[in-house]
């Protein structure tokens, strides 16, 4: 049994590539790990917001807590249970160093993350995991969501 | 597990990494891959002359997995295409679009002749304009599909 690490940022890119990993850890019997990674907001300048408002971390930790949260709930509908990691660090560094520390099989994560901004070739975080990724990387449906993939959910639902 | 899959193979060491991966990816049974393998050609010249100077070793090889995988009973389709001026990551997009392919697998790296490139640049196109997931497969990559078999076996 290996394990998958599915990155979790909340936004839509991410809840379909998780989709795809979702299964393929069904299928495969294998483990997932679900992590999120959050930090303190830097000012321009490059001093931590929270000490101009402490109460910033802990929404910023609290928003990366829900976004986990919810992950583990869209696991769990699809009959998985899920492990959950929130890390505090830059994403790629951390998703990569679990994936290492795991003997993780694939890293699964979605093209473009909240800046689905299409004219962008890929998301910074993605691009970093795939440079830096000690194993296979699975990247999420484009988006918005293709023909193949209303038609695949379509069937899903039907067969299911 | 996939039933449809696309498997992008430039003849370079690094793109051969994703052959036993293919074999983790595929359902038991008679999975469909569809092999793609594009030939660069150097546009302006008049005879057509190919990027790579051992295109006709790298299609080789090529030949060789798709017959390994035939052998080992998966439903093999060799797709041969040829593009002037680039564009191997659109010619694979395309056949994956119209195979209606549910993952295309790839290397991170192909023929990588810039020491310390750690993604090529026919994967990151891909990845912008793939059509479906894409599972890059690092150069190092040597997990075995044992893993996979046993589960696959144990659930069905």
């Amino acid at each position: 049994m290996a394990t998958i690490v599915i990155a979790a940022d909340g936004s839509e890119a991410a809840h379909r590539a998780a989709e795809v990993g979702f299964e393929a850890a069904a299928a495969w019997g294998d483990h997932v790990l679900l992590v999120t990674a959050w930090d303190v907001l830097r000012a321009d300048f490059g001093m931590p917001v929270h000490r101009i408002e402490h109460d910033f971390v802990n929404a910023e930790k609290g928003w990366a807590e829900k976004v986990l949260e919810d992950a583990a709930a869209h696991a769990a509908e699809r009959g998985l249970e899920a492990e959950t990691v929130l890390v505090r660090g830059e994403p790629a560094s951390q998703l990569c160093r679990i994936a290492k520390e795991r003997d993780a099989r694939m890293i699964v994560i979605g093209t473009h993350g909240w800046g689905a901004v299409r004219s962008l070739l890929l998301g910074s975080v993605t691009l970093r995991v795939l440079h830096h990724a000690p194993c296979a990387v699975l990247t999420g449906p484009p988006s918005p969501p293709t023909p193949f993939e209303a038609a695949r959910a379509e069937h899903t639902a039907t067969a299911g | 597990m996939f039933s449809k899959i696309v498997l992008a193979l430039d003849g370079s060491d690094p793109s051969e990494r994703v052959v036993p991966v293919a074999r983790e990816l595929a359902a038991p049974g008679s999975a469909q891959i569809d092999i793609v393998h594009v030939r660069e050609l150097i546009a302006g010249r008049g005879g057509g002359q190919t990027l790579r100077a051992n295109e006709d070793d790298l299609e080789h090889r090529v030949h060789g997995l798709a017959k390994e995988l035939s052998d080992a009973g998966y439903d093999v389709h060799l797709h041969v295409e040829t593009t002037v001026g680039g564009g191997p990551a659109q010619v694979i997009a395309q056949i994956a679009e119209k195979t209606g392919a549910e993952v295309i697998l790839i290397g991170t790296r192909g023929h990588a002749p810039v020491a310390g490139l750690l993604l090529g640049s026919v994967t990151q196109r891909l990845l912008h304009i793939a059509p479906c997931p894409v599972l890059a497969i690092p150069p190092h990559y040597t997990r075995k599909p044992e893993d996979a078999g046993e589960a696959v076996a144990t659930a069905s």
